[in-house]
């Protein structure tokens, strides 16, 4: 058999496609649904990642503000809170800077292609440096609040108590961001760079006759 | 403007149904994959009715939202759906002595397609459909001379897959 004999004689007289029945009305409800499921993703994951930054914030200004008459600890309050500004302010931006990546399903493929490659490097650099923009401002502002804390602890508490909290104070805190550390790396090496990979393969598939020509 | 958005976007499913239907099953092996690649699809239809200006067929327009769609489509993403049931539904074919050999070849190409390259399925789906070098280059976003060379080096891997079925590639 021939390809055009294949093309005419069975792909174009396929029943199957022309023997389709689809219930358009609930499929408008469900994409409609699935719009609004879409939507509301996003809005809650910048509303978690921004809002609770901005009023953790707020909470540790206000208790830097009730704890005034004690400077050192105070100050330690306001490092939190510059911290969680700081992530706060680094989504927005990131966010921002990102909106050129965005995937557009009506650009050509190639063009589809490269966006979507570019938002998944952009998301392993995230990942892999989550430890530089957050992890360590919170670190630096918990661990210096801890280490205040329990210097002036020493002055009403025996040594060694003092030594045991600020020790399991910062072993917490090692445990917890060392934790967020490791699921964000395994993200990384189980979704992201397999789907990296596959991006690549497809872009080079795309562009490598071009590159022939 | 939603009653407007709602009129096109049936008059599109209507008209290029099995457009819609070639897509999903080419890149999809399961029914369950296939309802959710098609349940994205039609979202990413959805959205695009407000850009879409006319300048291009309403065919090409639907083609590079569905195969973008596909190419980029992660099914290891956690799925938002809910909705399980099948939207689709096709009616079952009339087994006649003539049909059978005829949807056998059918499904072949379906698995032989599912097999290539995920760029090289969507460039032989569509030249099986019938579309010209200067649709598949718009959709592509590469030139028609490109379209040329990447269509033989599919249809001879095609050819292999279908271990004899076409004689002339």
């Amino acid at each position: 058999m021939t390809f055009n004999e294949l093309q005419k004689n069975y792909w174009q007289k396929d029943a199957a496609a022309s023997k389709l029945t689809i219930d358009s009305d609930m499929l408008i409800r469900e994409v409609k649904r699935n719009k609004e499921a879409f939507e509301s993703t996003i809005f809650w994951r910048d509303f978690r990642e921004v809002a609770v930054s901005i009023f953790m914030a707020g909470v540790f200004l206000y208790e830097a503000f009730a704890s005034k008459d004690n400077i050192w600890v105070a100050g330690s309050l306001v490092v939190l809170a510059i911290a969680c500004l700081f992530v706060a302010a680094f989504f927005i931006v990131d966010r921002r800077l990102q909106r050129k990546n965005e995937i557009r399903h009506t650009d050509p493929l190639l063009a589809c292609i490269e966006s979507s490659l570019a938002q998944v490097t952009h998301q392993i650099w995230l990942l892999k440096n989550v430890f530089w923009w957050y992890l360590l401002p919170f670190i630096a502002g918990i661990s210096l609040y801890v280490l205040i804390d329990s210097w002036q602890a020493f002055k009403v508490l025996p040594a060694k108590y003092v030594l045991a909290g600020c020790l399991l104070g910062m072993l917490f805190v090692t445990l917890v961001f060392g934790g967020v550390y490791w699921l964000n790396q395994y993200t990384v090496r189980k979704n992201l760079i397999p789907r990296k990979d596959e991006l690549k393969g497809m872009l080079k598939n795309i562009t490598n006759d071009t590159k022939a020509m | 403007m939603v009653a407007d958005l709602e009129t096109i976007f049936k008059q599109w499913l209507g008209e290029h149904k099995g457009l819609l239907y070639r897509v999903v099953r080419a890149y999809c092996n399961t029914a369950a994959d296939q309802d959710d690649l098609f349940q994205e699809i039609c979202l990413q239809l959805w959205l695009s009715i407000p850009r879409f200006e006319g300048k291009a067929k309403v065919s090409t327009w639907i083609y590079r939202v569905a195969l973008n769609t596909a190419l980029v489509w992660n099914r290891g993403e956690k799925n938002r759906r809910k909705h399980r049931d099948r939207f689709i539904t096709i009616a079952p074919p009339q087994q006649t002595a003539d049909s059978q050999p005829s949807q056998e070849i059918i499904d072949r190409l379906y698995e032989a397609v599912r097999k290539l390259p995920k760029v090289d399925t969507s460039v032989v789906l569509m030249h099986l459909d019938g579309l010209g070098y200067d649709e598949m280059a718009q959709i592509l976003g590469i030139s028609e001379s490109n379209v040329g060379v990447k269509l033989n080096r599919a249809k001879k891997q095609l050819a292999q897959l279908l271990g004899g079925l076409i004689d002339d590639v």
